[in-house]
């Protein structure tokens, strides 16, 4: 794994807050010499890479707030000029820094009146870029770094990071039993499991921070019981964020346990329904029934980060986990982030999901069993290089390879970045991994850097071949790329290094669905601030790609492989800098 | 626990050096029974040879001593309401013991008998324990002292295992007609033991050394004097008896076990002390980690917690011992009656390492209906145990009405255990290595003092009173465990893994105590054809349980900065243990500690009735009330959700026990009772603990209830004389909302719990032959045989519509084996000073954990153990004894099936023990 080597040299706060000036050394452009310059870019599309974070996630009014910054200008020599601003996403107000009011500056204090003034990015460089004295204005607030054209006008790349200005940060109770909403204003604690139960909806409004804490047993869980429900739809400026407790920079997977769902939908044991372990057993806790159409609630622009504590001590909890919800549940724009289990797990059901993003989880990242039968499209799994397993982890159902329903799942343009590391507590860890039976359709699928393959499984001719025919199981459109490199024998530029024998039948059809080729991504492994877009030219776009079935669910207009397009949907509210870059 | 060992160790020197006594007598002694209740007769007069001092009577036992020159004598026995008796041609020998038991016919009864029984002593102990069971007033089997001593028994439940109808499971829990461990019960000296298991409910019967015990009897049908928990059996051990005479006897024994003497054996570092079986403080919990908070992220620093990390011991390996010891077993006892006081001890050590690979299997339903193999592991798990066991027993006869007994018995054992597994692992898909340490301390100390007064102003009747305090202890200091891995059939290096029980550092300690006062009244009463006793009495069981445990386990949390593949002691060593490699996590839940009681107070009262000469009947009622609190939380975890578990019940329990002489030498019986069955602390409280990786993992039911159980007993005996007799017996149970082990609905793993159930019965027939074989043929005199068969059905019966994970609703009991028989051949030639005994034990198959998913039950194979034990005295005074026994000669292969699949399968191997003792007085 390549390292980002970051300047060391101790910066200076300035009583300002400017630093600019004794930190890192940007050489000054003229505008003149920058249109010049320009003249020999053929496309505005920055290759740097940065991100900005504070100290902490929720602030009360005036608290000091460091704004710190990363970048890496990745030969990036384009003349920029950099803005950087807090906006208040409730009113849309931008303060500018370092001075931190609303009159617009660059990042050194110009205002266009003097003309910003036109850089180019140095080596790595970690800066502080103003502090600031939180004012009393409540709800999400956004810190934006960003780098513009030499005009100053038009932004090229953007770094993002959300926190909160809250009055207080509220204690949840352990049963929430009639319908309440949680507001931005504040933060909400969560000691030990928090069940929505007894008919109750917890409405969560765009922008609020839930905070889980740490060393409670039973973990800290949000639980939506089967006769709860979770309405929390953020936006892309203010998502939800259900985060740890502890400072940035020393938060860890398992600082908390992670939001549960369960519901009423069919699963595949044959007691027709199933308890999650650890917690409290009440019917409520129950997950499985008959009501297909069940509804856990909505989740939308949600971030669920550092959970997957001990349930119990072989059981951690997922970043986020459905249990048997139904089709009315919703599920758009969610991060899994940094969770000690898997990202997104699916405990039967039939409750589909778009725009997932998993992030640095410990075990897998899509991972589904007993018999769930849902649909996904657009995603991002992305793995670095401190532990994790596997790309997709499907079972049919683990006690019985053969158990019905079938958990069929229906996936669409999914993109598999690994983090080139052996599997953690699963050494055969590829991209796609199928078992016990599993089922469904996986189509148009990325996978790239996965250190053992592309395309494995167990249990395969036993439970999984008479899958293939009946047509219960299909794999289509995948896009692979060094993968495979530390199997024996290495071969990760072959079908057979890549895919398991079992399934090479599979890929190896009359539309040669299977792709090995370099899949040209701008920046897949800046782990920090990645850019999972194609860069022209890249394969994703051949006619590998599978048609969507258009029944309302699937966009058809994602034609190609993996979760971009041209355009990036993880911008703003996704974050994907990893904890050991947010030290101060 | 250690400062008893010091106090005791004093005492028995002390002991040794009061021999000073010259040995110029001989003993005569016995107990005196009465002919139609079997119970003994207080204060009846001794005559020897016509001379009456007055002051020779039995005590309140009925037992009598006295000290005489050599020479021949005759006994005259006289009571109020009995018959007088004489017993002619008793041989004293100095400095040795003659036994003179006899039974008393009463005066008031007709004989109408076919035989007159010749009345005369009984020779032996084995002889009095048939005497003793012919009497009882319930059904049951026993073992004599003589019994043990001439099997190859080293413990209780070694002993135990030729009895009828009983079989051992798991080392040292006790089936009695197939029901399982918890439907029997352990009394030592009288009173109720608790148990070293924190996941079991009786006390496992291998912690009593054989060289302790007197005898053990099994009762088998309910009486109202005896604890209302009881269905299978009541297993009661008596520590030795007090001695007539001085006495003092050490042995040695070595054995050698065909797959670990002198064999590579697995081990690991640990203490100086280990092979004592005390572990010299390395194992304790490193002593920077503070004891009254939990280590949780957010209560201490990264700096804190690299320094917590790294004073844990970081030995995880391990380390083979190039050869094996034999197993060692050092044991002396002795005694003395100084007039008025008795007093006998015993203390003897063992040390036995033992090797045994195993292969183990878990299967899965893979769809068409056939299982497959999930995981496929081989085991070696290298045991040392080592076993201290100590007796003091004393004895104060204030005069023949009032005596005082104290009886103290501290036995300790402990398990120095390391497992490997390795193979497949079908939860994660690849081969892993396991490597588990485990050190278990398990002690049992129990301390009694009773008194018997025989009040002769109250028609003779006698007044018993017992206190006894019972402690149980076991350790589990520093369970460690790593588990490795790699894709399957590569030849990449095994990697460690972030698996749950990987890295895992286990501390456990259970404390349970045992209170129990008790004290009965027995009157005797004698009206023309009516004669019997009439008792009342009451027991109070006062239990106390604290379970406590603590869980870290290494986390790794930047992996990408540690080499995985390096050996585990690197991997997981001081270098690696810092904030952005390992670091140790306080993994204890809510649920790792709890304390239980456990109160029982119960009151009987029974009349023993003898109508006429042929019928006895025994009825009573027994009320007891019983509470059980078990609370499960850890007060220093935030959050944590107490469990509270309660049960308050006051049961009437009726027993009634017939029995009709059909000749003096046959009994027929007829036995009621209704009993209890409580569920165990452990099956209350949701604490959760997993065996294997990828085993199932138990976690108990707060909401248990108490189950009922009817039980019938039909039994016919036929005592030939001597030590011989016939019996057959048939039994049948019914149980009301019995407790059940079942698999809990939970998605990642399989997790058993408990439960009551609708309902299970229980029937069987139990038959019994011990014979000489010199009636048959003449040239076979020196030959013996015992033989005993048991044939047990069950049948339970599971709500389906709750558990329809499980694959059979209707089943027979888990652990009942359809039929279990032993055969005992004896040989004895006095002139070649020569004794042997060959055993065959034979149990047949039994359901060991039941099936689920579609997958069958899992069945234990039949088993079949040989043993062979032979005894020729060196000295003609039968002193010196040289002793050779063979155990599992045809080493057994242990085997459980599910389908036709074997899914486990090990052998212990043969021991041969050769061993010698020697009697100094």
């Amino acid at each position: 794994m390549r390292k980002i080597t970051l300047a060391t040299a101790a910066l200076s706060l300035l009583s300002t807050g400017l630093v600019a000036a004794e930190g890192p050394q940007f050489r000054t452009i003229s505008a003149s010499q920058a249109e010049r310059e320009i003249s020999g870019f053929t496309s505005v599309s920055s290759t740097a890479a940065m991100w900005v974070w504070a100290d902490k996630s929720v602030y009360r009014p005036g608290e000091q707030l460091t704004v710190r910054w990363t970048v890496k200008p990745n030969n990036d020599l384009y003349p920029y000029t950099i803005v950087a601003y807090r906006q208040n996403n409730q009113t849309g107000a931008k303060f500018y820094l370092p001075a931190n009011n609303n009159t617009a500056t660059d990042f050194f204090g110009n205002t266009p009146a003097d003309g910003f003034r036109i850089v180019r990015i140095p080596e790595a460089t970690k800066a502080t870029v103003a502090t600031v004295t939180v004012p009393e204005e409540y709800g999400m607030h956004t810190l934006v770094v960003q780098l513009r054209d030499y005009t100053g006008t038009r932004p090229v790349k953007t770094a993002y990071f959300k926190f909160g200005v809250v009055r207080a940060t509220v204690d949840l109770p352990a049963n929430i039993t009639e319908n309440r909403t949680l507001t931005a204003d504040n933060a909400y604690s969560i000691r030990g499991i928090v069940t929505v139960r007894n008919n109750a909806t917890l409405t969560i409004e765009p922008g609020t921070f839930i905070i889980g804490q740490p060393g409670s047993q039973p973990p800290s869980v949000l639980l939506v019981a089967n006769n709860g429900k979770i309405m929390a739809e953020g936006t892309r400026s203010r998502p939800i964020v259900m985060t740890s407790s502890q400072p940035i920079g020393r938060r860890q997977r398992g600082d908390w346990g992670g939001l549960v769902m369960l519901g009423q939908a069919p699963i595949n044991d044959p007691a027709g329904f199933l308890t999650i372990e650890g917690l409290p057993e009440l019917p409520e806790t129950r997950y499985g029934g008959t009501d297909a159409n069940h509804n856990c609630g909505s989740l939308k622009y949600v971030r669920v980060e550092f959970a997957g504590a001990l349930l119990r001590p072989n059981e951690e909890t997922n970043a986020i986990t459905w249990g048997a919800c139904g089709k009315g549940t919703k599920a758009e724009y969610l991060q899994a982030h940094y969770g000690l289990d898997d990202a997104f797990e699916w405990f039967g059901g039939t409750n589909d999901a778009k725009y997932l993003v998993g992030t640095y989880a410990a075990d897998d990242f899509l991972d589904g069993q007993v018999g769930w039968s849902g649909r996904v499209q657009h995603g991002v799994m992305v793995a670095n290089d401190d532990l994790s397993n596997r790309g997709i982890e499907m079972d049919n159902y683990e006690r019985n390879f053969g158990a019905r329903p079938l958990g069929k799942p229906t996936m669409f343009n999914l993109s598999f970045i690994g983090g080139g590391a052996r599997g953690f507590d699963e050494s055969d860890s590829p991209c796609l991994y199928f078992r016990r039976g599993a089922g469904g359709s996986y189509n148009n699928l990325l996978c790239y850097n996965w250190i053992t393959r592309s395309m494995g499984g167990a249990n395969i001719g036993d439970s999984i071949q008479p899958n293939i025919a009946s047509g219960d199981f299909s794999v289509n459109g995948v896009l692979s790329w060094n993968n495979g490199y530390n199997t024996t024998p290495a071969a990760p530029a072959t079908t057979d290094g890549q895919v398991v024998a079992d399934f090479r039948a599979l890929l190896s059809g009359p539309a040669a669905q299977l792709l090995i080729a370099d899949t040209l991504l701008r920046r897949p492994l800046e782990r920090s601030d990645p850019d999972f877009r194609p860069l022209t030219g890249s394969p994703v776009f051949r006619a590998n790609w599978v048609q969507a079935p258009d029944d309302g669910f699937f966009d058809q207009w994602a034609t190609w492989i993996g979760g971009f397009g041209d355009h990036d949907w993880t911008e703003e509210w996704a974050s994907f800098a990893q904890e050991q870059d947010l030290q101060p | 626990m250690k400062q008893y060992f010091r106090t005791w160790l004093v005492l028995l020197a002390a002991l040794t050096l009061a021999y000073a006594q010259p040995a110029g007598k001989g003993n005569v002694t016995g107990t005196v029974f009465d002919a139609a209740t079997g119970r003994p007769i207080p204060l009846v007069q001794i005559e020897v040879d016509g001379v009456t001092d007055g002051k020779m009577s039995t005590d309140t036992e009925g037992r009598f001593t006295i000290s005489l020159s050599p020479g021949k004598y005759k006994l005259r026995l006289t009571s109020t309401n009995h018959l007088e008796t004489t017993i002619e041609d008793i041989v004293v020998k100095a400095g040795e013991v003659t036994e003179a038991s006899s039974v008393l016919q009463q005066k008031g009864s007709v004989t109408t008998l076919d035989v007159v029984e010749k009345v005369g002593s009984l020779q032996t102990t084995a002889e009095s324990v048939l005497v003793e069971r012919r009497l009882a007033s319930s059904v049951s089997d026993a073992i004599s002292k003589e019994d043990i001593k001439a099997s190859t028994a080293s413990d209780a439940a070694g002993a135990l295992e030729k009895v009828t109808g009983i079989s051992i499971v798991d080392g040292g829990f006790v089936f009695v007609r197939g029901l399982g461990e918890r439907y029997s019960s352990t009394m030592l000296n009288n009173a109720m033991v608790p148990t070293t298991e924190p996941e079991r409910r009786v006390v496992p019967l291998d912690l009593f050394p054989a060289s302790l015990i007197d005898n053990i009897k099994v009762v088998k049908t309910y009486s109202a004097d005896l604890p209302g928990e009881f269905s299978g059996g009541l297993v009661q051990m008596q520590t030795t008896e007090f001695p007539a005479q001085k006495t003092m006897t050490v042995s040695v024994n070595y054995g050698f076990n065909s797959q670990t003497a002198g064999k590579r054996f697995s081990s690991f570092g640990g203490g100086s002390r280990d092979a004592f079986g005390f572990d010299d403080g390395n194992r304790g919990l490193p002593a920077g980690i503070p004891a009254d908070r939990r280590l949780f992220v957010g209560s201490f620093t990264d700096q804190e917690f690299q320094q917590f990390g790294r004073s844990f011991n970081p030995d995880y390996e391990i380390r083979p011992v190039s050869s094996a010891r034999p197993t060692q077993t050092y044991s002396i006892s002795g005694g003395n009656t100084w007039g008025k006081l008795g007093v006998v001890a015993a203390v003897t050590f063992n040390n036995s390492p033992q090797q045994t690979p195993e292969e183990r299997r878990f299967l899965v339903n893979s769809g068409g209906g056939r299982p497959q193999v999930f995981s496929d592991y081989q085991f070696n798990v290298g045991n040392e145990s080592a076993r201290i066991g100590a007796v003091l027993n004393a004895a104060y006869r204030i005069n023949n009405s009032n005596k005082l007994v104290f009886r103290n018995t501290l036995t300790r054992d402990t398990d120095k255990e390391a497992r490997f597994i390795s193979g497949l692992n079908g939860g994660n898909g690849q081969d892993i290595l396991s490597e588990r340490l485990r050190w278990t301390e398990r002690g049992l100390m129990s301390t009694g003092i009773e008194g018997d007064h025989a009040v002769s102003r109250l028609k003779n009747s006698v007044f018993h009173w017992q206190f006894t305090f019972s402690n149980s202890d076991r350790s589990e200091p520093d369970l460690r465990e790593t588990i490795r891995g790699r894709e399957p059939g590569s030849d990449q290096p095994y990697a460690f893994l972030n698996l749950p029980e990987s890295g895992l550092r286990f501390f456990s300690e259970l404390k349970d105590k045992i209170y129990e006062p008790q004290a009965d009244w027995s009157v005797p009463f004698f009206k023309g054809k009516f004669s019997g006793l009439f008792k009342t009495g009451f027991r109070g069981t006062i239990r106390r349980r604290d379970f406590d445990s603590r869980r870290f386990r290494f986390f790794p949390i930047r992996a990408g900065t540690i080499d995985f593949t390096q050996p585990t002691n690197v991997v997981l060593g001081s270098n690696n243990i810092r904030p952005d490699g390992f670091a140790v996590r306080e993994i204890t839940r809510g649920t790792d500690r709890y304390e239980a009681l456990m109160d029982i107070y119960g009151g009987f009262s029974m009349v023993d009735l003898a109508i006429g000469a042929r019928w006895r009947v025994i009825s009573g009622f027994r009320i007891e009330d019983a509470q059980i609190n078990v609370t499960t939380l850890d007060p220093l975890i935030p959050g944590g959700i107490p469990s509270f578990a309660n049960l308050n019940n006051r049961d009437l329990l009726p027993a009634v026990n017939v029995i009709y002489q059909l000749t003096a030498k046959q009994n027929l019986r007829f036995g009621y009772g209704r009993t209890v069955n409580r569920p165990d602390f452990r099956e209350l409280s949701p604490f959760e603990f997993t065996n294997v990786v990828g085993g199932y993992s138990t976690v108990g039911n707060p909401n248990l209830r108490r189950a009922k159980i009817d039980n019938y007993d039909v039994r016919w005996e036929w005592f030939l004389g001597g030590n011989q007799v016939i019996a057959a017996s048939y039994f049948f149970k019914r149980f009301q909302d019995p407790i059940e082990q079942i698999y809990r609905p939970t998605a990642s793993e399989l997790r058993q719990s408990f439960l009551n159930v609708d309902s299970a019965r229980n029937q069987g027939v139990e038959l019994e032959w011990r014979q000489g074989l010199g009636r048959f043929n003449k040239s076979l005199r020196d030959f013996g045989i015992q033989a005993n068969v048991t044939l047990v059905d069950s049948d339970v019966t599971i709500p389906t519509d709750q558990f329809v994970q499980l694959t059979s609703a209707n089943r027979p009991l888990v652990g009942q084996s359809r039929y279990i028989f032993n055969v005992i051949a004896e040989w004895q030639r006095a002139a070649l000073r020569s004794n042997a005994r060959f055993y065959v034990n034979s149990v047949s198959r039994r359901i060991t954990d039941v099936g689920t998913f579609q997958l069958p039950d899992i069945y234990q194979e039949r088993n079949v153990l040989l043993d062979f034990v032979y005894e020729y005295s060196i000295k003609e005074s039968g002193k010196w004894k040289l002793r050779f026994s063979g155990e599992n000669l045809n080493n057994n292969i242990y085997r459980q099936t599910q389908s036709d699949f074997v899914v486990r399968r090990f052998q212990i191997g043969r021991t041969f023990t050769i061993g010698t003792s020697y009697t100094f007085f």
